[in-house]
């Protein structure tokens, strides 16, 4: 699910030389208030190099944008007792949340060397407490954990943000204006 | 069989005289080197042929059809009538040494070189004589004195030491003096007069590396020999007899390469090379071996291969392999090592000390290179370098990524297996729009992704700047 979110800070990951920096993590302030750190996996199609972290910082730092959370999941679980309040929290570039699966969208094929393959994913929004965060999941993880939506699952992995637009400033004010209304 | 040995010997042989390269012998005037190359290719030829079984061995020609070996000696002459007097001249010889039969005793029978069984699990050791340069640094003396105590611990050996300058390969006192004794030469041939006797196991080309042959004195025991002045060679040595590591080397020859304190990082890289280089520093350009990438995919890791020994029993039949101990690597063949295959060795040493001090591992990578610390470029490489937090496999170990890769493509729990991995993506990764490598593969039917970011300013050309999964 694409949300606007609100970019509070930058951190870089792989640094060549202070003006080609290769991958980072941003801060995003979510709906809830809540401030998240995610790296960004293709930050090199965001076409900073040749900027400083300085220069990168003014583009981006208090701009809103559009982008979808993403958990690359590593371990996942189904959570049988739904009384768990759903919640995320983050230690270092690890991502540990719980979630009720608001939707599953799919089946989609996975495709290797450009080609369709046999095996099917999905992708689901997990609702975090207010926070909306996707994962892909697998046909034979849903079958596994017989997921279906309104279940609570439990994962951890690293969280990416996948930018889809950066406002403009007069897309900044419209936005500010409907929050106001 | 003797009869037929030498006869086979003798075609053999002629067949070779026949065959000699007309640069060389049709040469107006080789130098001693040349001929002595010659002379001891030569002698690993008659050597080969015998396989051990030749008791005498007839040369049919002068020098000029089978040269002798050139060498200097150290002479002590005696006056018939003034006996009591003698005095030394040292002068070039043409000797038949090289074609002697020598030892095919291996390292793995240290043990029964250096002991005598007696009854039950009980032995004591032989008597060792250690012949030493006259002058050792107080280093030297040390190392020496450790390799003693270690033979007198393992072995139960009693020693005894003689300088190199008091012994003469022709002084017949030697004869006697050194009969029974198993003998332990350490030094060069410009500081130890022993090693005129053992023309294999002298020269620079064989420097720093450990032998066995026949006690030229004694023919039913042995010489150790250690042509090095390197007292780290010799503490090596002691501690391939300390832990053992003797019993699996299954040749008379070990050769030390010291290559400073990133020894883990080349070394690894070097054994693995030798894989290649040994199998065919006999056929192919050492030019072409050092840098060619497919010799660099063989590279091991490193971590994995410090402090621990290769041993191959089916490159040739027989063991090859190495150590890594402290700075030094160890390279065991099965036999004498040649030496376009040491110069292959020694270059693709000086090929990797190029890459940078940090590197960890080099990989065969179609779609990019690197470049060297002299700044030449090594096509179809890439290099996985220490870095730092920002880059490199430290960046890789801080932000996590190697868990990410560990658990997204299902691998055993340990580094080396990342490193395998990004070896195989590397290898059979297709080169995107930006120069990043990406990789998939279908792992419990989901397809899982990885992307390299290659470096692309000179000094991190190739370097791996970071690699995770991606959806």
């Amino acid at each position: 699910m694409i949300k606007k979110l609100l970019i509070t800070g930058i951190e870089p990951w792989a640094v060549e030389n202070p003006k080609n920096i290769r991958t980072a993590s941003l801060s995003v302030k979510v709906n809830n208030g809540k401030t998240l750190n995610a790296f960004v996996p293709n930050w090199d199609y965001l076409n900073f190099e040749g900027m400083s972290l300085d220069e990168i910082k003014a583009l981006l730092v208090g701009k809103t944008i559009k982008a979808e959370l993403q958990l690359y999941v590593l371990n996942l679980k189904k959570i049988s007792n739904p009384k768990i309040t759903p919640n995320v929290t983050q230690t270092g570039s690890t991502t540990k949340l719980i979630g009720r699966i608001i939707n599953l969208i799919g089946p989609f094929f996975y495709k290797l060397d450009g080609k369709s393959t046999k095996f099917k994913y999905f992708y689901s929004d997990l609702d975090c407490g207010g926070t909306i965060i996707n994962v892909q999941l697998s046909e034979s993880e849903i079958k596994k954990y017989n997921l279906k939506v309104g279940d609570y699952i439990e994962a951890e992995g690293r969280l990416d943000i996948k930018l889809k637009k950066i406002l403009n400033d007069k897309e900044m004010e419209k936005d500010k204006k409907n929050e106001k209304h | 069989m003797r009869s037929k040995n030498l006869i086979s010997i003798f075609f053999a042989f002629v067949l070779l005289v026949s065959i000699i390269p007309t640069g060389f012998v049709t040469a107006a005037t080789p130098t001693a080197e040349q001929v002595n190359d010659y002379s001891l290719e030569v002698a690993s030829f008659v050597k080969e042929k015998c396989h051990g079984s030749c008791e005498n061995v007839v040369i049919l020609g002068d020098d000029y059809v089978v040269p002798s070996f050139r060498r200097d000696i150290k002479w002590l002459n005696w006056y018939y009538f003034v006996p009591w007097l003698q005095d030394s001249k040292v002068d070039k010889i043409l000797t038949d040494i090289g074609y002697v039969q020598r030892s095919e005793m291996e390292f793995s029978n240290l043990y029964a070189l250096v002991t005598k069984q007696l009854d039950g699990a009980n032995f004591e050791g032989k008597n060792i004589l250690i012949i030493v340069p006259d002058s050792l640094s107080t280093e030297q003396r040390r190392a020496i004195n450790d390799l003693k105590s270690e033979f007198e611990t393992q072995f139960k050996s009693h020693f005894s030491e003689k300088k190199g300058s008091e012994v003469y390969c022709n002084d017949p006192q030697l004869w006697n003096n050194m009969n029974g004794y198993t003998l332990i030469v350490i030094g060069t041939e410009e500081n130890n007069y022993a090693f005129n006797c053992f023309p294999f196991q002298a020269g620079l080309e064989n420097r720093d590396a450990a032998f066995i042959d026949i006690n030229p004195w004694d023919g039913r025991n042995y010489a150790i020999i250690l042509n090095t002045n390197d007292d780290l060679i010799i503490k090596i040595f002691t501690q391939f007899i300390h832990d053992e590591t003797y019993k699996g080397i299954r040749s008379e020859t070990a050769y030390f390469f010291k290559i400073g304190t990133k020894v883990a990082v080349y070394s690894a890289i070097t054994l693995a090379v030798l894989s290649g280089v040994g199998a065919a520093a006999g056929f192919a350009g050492a030019g072409a071996l050092a840098v060619t990438a497919n010799v660099v995919n063989v590279a091991a890791d490193a971590a994995v291969v410090t402090d621990s020994c290769y041993y191959d029993s089916y490159k040739y039949g027989e063991s090859w392999g190495g150590c890594v101990k402290d700075a030094v690597i160890v390279i065991v063949l099965p036999k004498v090592l040649e030496k376009t295959t040491k110069y292959v060795i020694s270059n693709v040493l000086v090929y990797f000390s190029k890459f940078g001090d940090d590197v960890i591992r080099v990989f065969k990578s179609p779609g990019t290179d690197s470049v060297f610390k002299d700044g030449t470029r090594a096509a179809g490489t890439a290099v996985l370098r220490e870095g730092t937090e920002s880059w490199g496999w430290k960046h890789i170990l801080l932000r996590g990524h190697n868990n990410e890769i560990k658990t997204a493509f299902n691998l055993i729990d340990n580094d080396k297996a990342v490193k395998d991995f990004i070896a195989e993506s590397l290898g059979n990764g297709i080169k995107n729009s930006k120069g990043e490598i990406v990789y998939e593969k279908l792992i419990n039917g989901h397809t899982k992704k990885i992307l390299i970011i290659i470096g692309k300013d000179l000094d991190k050309l190739g370097a791996i700047i970071s690699a995770y999964p991606v959806t």
